[in-house]
């Protein structure tokens, strides 16, 4: 038997070719048992997928809490908005968890197999960890163009993709499902991004972004054009029919237009779906001990003398190292110790410099009273409840266990070096019985601890992203009870500076968590944040210094009002016409 | 605990899922509960390779199953069918072991989303007809036939009928699917074709001629684009996958039975599984659709109910395969019943056709009439075309050329004998035409007209 069944009634149907091997079975009377026979039905029976009524995905993706609204979401997106839609979720509801929902419900379906995400560079292993861990989905990070034709999973930024060595690659391939993530990076239809997105096959797309609309409307009509070209009409018609003379900000007719986005775009907001509990947060000044002071100014004086400012010729080949060891010197002692140590043996300074930097490190060893330690353990011992402690720096973080262990307190370590089984042990330790979670930054992402609701900054990162994924970490959807995040700040040192910046002027310990990425994009600085301030820090003249700190601190309260204009417009636009639960 | 299984894992598999037992539930939530209890859920990897593993086995498995108590098959016939104008008698019957086939067919709709179900369809392989699906069809303790059946037919026909079958069964479903997609297509197609234009004209009123033509062609490029990936996410992709198939030996009693009616008598071949009793309907000869209800037209063929056609006057009956000339075809005008040819009257003014009750043929001129053509005479109250009723005075030709008779007619005698109104009258008047003799009676002040027929019975008078 080898001719193929040619349909009689319904002419799309395509009959399986493998038919004939189970055909000739049958055929030359080869037989099985009943039992297996069954199985097969019943296995078929049981892997059935039709229609979207529910959530298929949901008990796949363990171990994540999930919302009601992010699953109706998931399902207006898939039912409704038929696989594209813009996820434009207020700042720290999930659009990722949303985003991937959708796709792993589209691939157990079957309806997908060739992904794409583009998301800033900064993201691309974020993603790919959350991907992998939250929802199973493997991703690669693209590299080279072969990955295009290598694998059908692909997470890549948008400048690399959009580059002409890899958009070439892209052309000729159909994606199922293209995420763009920090979507508001097409609002403009004349910028090479947008065309490039524009550019590329796919049947199914998602665009990501809190802020959908940030100065006018026709940042809007672009990312719906992108997404449902005609939705809004052409530019033209969309000006007459929405624009009045002169204003390109708010529509003719609002409820016009809510009605016609409602059909592309689902915004929850923060108050309609969840409310998270309050957070406190408290500085905590610690004054050095004379031998800590000492040490901090001394290694402060010889980085200014040495950090190659702007201002300055030399090349810059230790401004990093010189860097991190005065953020190690804020830290511990036992943290600026180790990095003393390692340059002082280092060829790349002179033998003057290496015999001081050799001076500073015997006199951070010699360091006998760490006031911060000393307030972490009365701070510890205040209360019964569990607290992180976040620390940058190994040295710093096996100091405090030895210190832990001495006062006699419960803790389990968490740290980048550790395998996954280990941290996933150390989680389930604190989760039990420990008290104290004691944590370098690396690697906590996407690990649930909101059953903990106090956090202690024993330092403070530079990065205040750094910040705010800490706090993140607990103050987070899932969190029941008042937050308290304590920050210790030593006087006299960077961390005023930090404190001045980020509290004073931008009240970042107010802020949700997610905003003040918001905020920051928006500072027109080619410098981190972290190298402004070591900037900053390293001038000599206290007078220079204040000076430069305020104009940065004015330029980010500018970024901060200009970021609250941003919101206030979109609430005015949108409001809450957007979200899955107003619209159940 | 309940809710979870111990799962044994065959053994040339154990390597790939490097276990030999796994503890598996299908609730999420005893899953989140215990550690290494795995969760089978679609989608699972674990599942999917339950799967996997269990449809590349079992395609095809045999069993017998046996008969009930042997009743008779006079009984089992008046059980399943019914007969009209005709009487069964069971003239031959045969026990065997028949074949039947049990497929099981998966099939995949893809269109922007999608739809997945399984069929079954049972055929017997002698008839090739379809059988009704049994749950025992699935028991797993079905015996085993004690000789291989081995290369005994071709079981092509067998499976193209089932898949016949099957696409009978799915066609709404798929359709459906079609439709519904193709629906959201057109919308976006509209849309997309809509903004389209919107821009190739507002391209074409700016100032740069050259760069306006450039903008259209790119346009139109990326329509094209566009519309093909809307085509891609909504047009239908299915797929069928035959999954296994049963070979079921089931005794088998195959009978003829003689239909004797009217006019031509006609033999039929049942058959029956002796496990459920159930004789698959028969098929109708002129529609084909199977029915409960057996008839016999006078030309000997099987017709169901709708295509019978009986003479609403002789009850002469047709069907829709006897040849045309054969046909009870023809309906009154009037009462719209069904009439052979022979009680077909079509009436001498062209109308159509009626039933001889609806027909008059005019005692006056012996024309056939019917319908608004028919006129009642005002004097003898007789129907007669309206061609010899005179409208102005209302009355018939026989009415308008009654001439005196004398009081001793033959007919005024029988009038005299009939009526009891008849004896005050002195003058009598009299005409006959072909079916009544019109007789009327005149006194000073009174007149009265009697009917009476061919037989000088009296019919009306007034």
């Amino acid at each position: 038997m080898t001719e193929a069944y040619a349909p009689r009634h319904v002419p799309e149907l395509r009959f399986s070719p493998e038919d004939f091997a189970i055909l000739n079975e049958v055929q030359d009377g080869i037989v099985e048992d009943s039992r297996s026979w069954l199985l097969n039905l019943d296995a078929n029976a049981l892997s059935l997928k039709s229609g979207f009524e529910e959530l298929l995905c949901l008990p796949l993706v363990r171990g994540l809490r999930k919302y009601d609204f992010q699953i109706k979401t998931a399902l207006k997106v898939l039912r409704e908005l038929r696989g594209r839609a813009i996820l434009a979720d207020e700042v720290g509801l999930g659009k990722t968890i949303e985003a991937g929902l959708i796709a792993k419900e589209l691939m157990i379906r079957g309806l997908v197999r060739k992904v794409l995400i583009l998301v800033p560079a900064s993201l691309t292993e974020q993603w790919r960890d959350e991907m992998q861990e939250k929802f199973g989905i493997p991703f690669e990070v693209t590299d080279e163009v072969e990955d295009w034709a290598r694998h059908d999973r692909l997470i890549c930024s948008l400048d690399t993709a959009k580059s002409p060595r890899h958009s070439v690659n892209i052309e000729g391939i159909t994606f199922d499902l293209v995420i763009v993530d920090e979507a508001h990076k097409l609002k403009n239809r004349l910028t090479l991004n947008w065309k490039f997105v524009n550019g590329i096959r796919k049947k199914y797309l998602l665009l990501l972004t809190a802020t959908p609309v940030q100065n006018d409307l026709e940042e809007l009509f672009n990312l719906v054009t992108l997404l449902k070209p005609g939705q809004l009409g052409t530019w033209g018609q969309f000006k007459k029919r929405f624009l009045a003379a002169g204003d390109k900000r708010m529509p003719k007719d609002v409820g016009d237009l809510r009605g016609l986005l409602f059909e592309v775009m689902i915004r929850n907001r923060r108050g309609n779906v969840l409310t998270l509990p309050p957070r406190r947060a408290h500085l905590a000044r610690i004054t050095f001990s004379p031998g800590e002071r000492r040490l901090y100014d001394e290694v402060t004086a010889y980085i200014r003398s040495r950090y190659p400012r702007l201002d300055r010729k030399e090349a810059s080949v230790n401004r990093l190292a010189l860097m991190i060891l005065q953020k190690e010197v804020g830290s511990s002692s036992f943290a600026a110790a180790a990095t003393l140590r390692r340059l002082s043996e280092s060829e790349q300074f002179t033998f003057e410099e290496r015999e001081q930097l050799s001076r500073l490190r015997d006199m951070a060893v010699s360091v006998d009273r760490h006031e911060k330690g000393g307030k972490l353990v009365e701070f510890l011992g205040k209360f019964d409840d569990k607290v992180l402690v976040f620390t940058q720096y190994l040295p710093t973080l096996s100091y405090l266990d030895g210190l832990l262990k001495q006062e006699g307190f419960s803790h389990s370590l968490f740290h980048g070096g550790m395998d996954a089984w280990t941290k996933e042990e150390s989680v389930r330790k604190f989760k039990g019985d420990a008290k104290v979670f004691l944590s370098t930054e690396a690697g906590g992402e996407g690990r649930n601890l909101q059953f903990a609701n106090k956090l202690v900054n024993y330092d403070l990162p530079w990065n205040p992203l750094r910040l705010e994924q800490r706090i993140g970490r607990i103050h987070r959807v899932g969190q029941e009870r008042e937050c308290q995040i304590v920050s210790f700040w030593t006087e006299r040192t960077i961390d005023e500076y930090i404190l001045e910046l980020l509290d004073k002027k931008i009240d970042m310990f107010e802020l949700v968590v997610g905003e003040l990425d918001l905020i920051l994009g928006s500072v027109e600085d080619r410098r981190s944040f972290e190298e402004v301030l070591m900037d900053i820090w390293s001038m000599e003249s206290e007078a220079e210094r204040r000076r430069e700190l305020e104009r940065f601190g004015g330029e980010l309260l500018d970024a901060k009002k200009r970021y609250a204009a941003v919101k206030s417009y979109q609430e005015g636009l949108l409001g809450s016409s957007l979200a899955v639960e107003g619209s159940t | 605990m309940p809710g979870v299984v111990r799962y044994e894992i065959p053994p040339e598999r154990r390597a790939a899922l490097n276990a030999a037992v796994l503890r598996v539930t299908f609730d999420p939530a005893l899953a989140e509960k215990y550690d290494g209890v795995e969760l089978l859920t679609p989608g699972s990897l674990l599942l999917d390779r339950i799967i996997e593993d269990a449809s590349s086995r079992g395609h095809h498995c045999v069993a017998i199953v046996q008969a009930g108590d042997e009743s008779s098959e006079r009984e089992v016939l008046a059980a399943n069918l019914s007969f009209r104008n005709a009487t069964p008698e069971v003239s031959s019957s045969k026990r065997d072991l028949v074949p039947y086939m049990l497929f099981t067919f998966r099939i995949t709709l893809i269109t922007d989303e999608k739809t997945e179900l399984l069929e079954t369809v049972v055929l017997n392989c002698d008839s090739l007809r379809e059988h009704q699906v049994r749950d025992m069809f699935f028991e797993e303790a079905l015996a085993l036939p004690e000789e291989p059946l081995t290369g005994k037919r071709d079981i092509r026909p067998v499976y193209v009928a089932a898949c016949e079958e099957m696409e009978k069964r799915i066609g709404a479903v798929v359709a459906d699917c079609r439709e519904s997609a193709r629906g959201r297509l057109t919308e976006e197609e509209q849309r997309i074709k809509d903004y389209f234009a919107g821009l190739a004209r507002e391209a074409q009123v700016s100032k740069y001629p050259e760069q306006a033509k450039a903008a259209i062609e790119a346009y139109s490029a990326e329509e094209r684009k566009r519309l093909e990936e809307a085509q891609l996410k909504y047009s239908l992709d299915a797929r069928v996958r035959l999954v296994g198939v049963r070979t079921i030996m089931v005794p088998t009693v195959k009978m003829a039975v003689l239909l004797t009616g009217r006019k031509k008598g006609r033999e039929i071949e049942l058959q029956y599984d002796e496990v459920s009793l159930e004789i698959p309907p028969p098929r109708c000869d002129a529609c084909g659709t199977e029915m409960k209800e057996l008839g016999l037209c006078d030309e000997g063929h099987l017709v169901c109910g709708e295509c019978e056609r009986k003479c609403a006057v002789c009850d002469r009956v047709s069907c829709q395969a006897c040849a045309e000339n054969l046909r009870v075809s023809d309906k009154c005008a009037q009462c719209g019943r069904l009439l052979c040819e022979l009680h077909a009257v079509r009436d001498d003014f062209g109308l159509g056709v009626y039933c001889p009750d609806h027909t008059t043929e005019c005692p006056s001129c012996g024309k056939k009439a019917s319908g608004s053509f028919v006129a009642r005479c005002g004097r003898c109250n007789q129907r007669y075309c309206f061609l010899c009723v005179a409208a102005k005075e209302k009355s018939c030709g026989t009415c308008r050329s009654l001439t005196g008779v004398s009081a001793d007619n033959a007919d005024v005698a029988r009038v005299k004998s009939q009526s009891a109104f008849a004896g005050k009258f002195g003058k009598w008047k009299a005409a006959r035409n072909r079916k009544f003799t019109i007789v009327e009676g005149r006194a000073m002040l009174a007149k009265r007209t009697f009917v009476l027929d061919m037989e000088g019975q009296l019919v009306w008078e007034g």
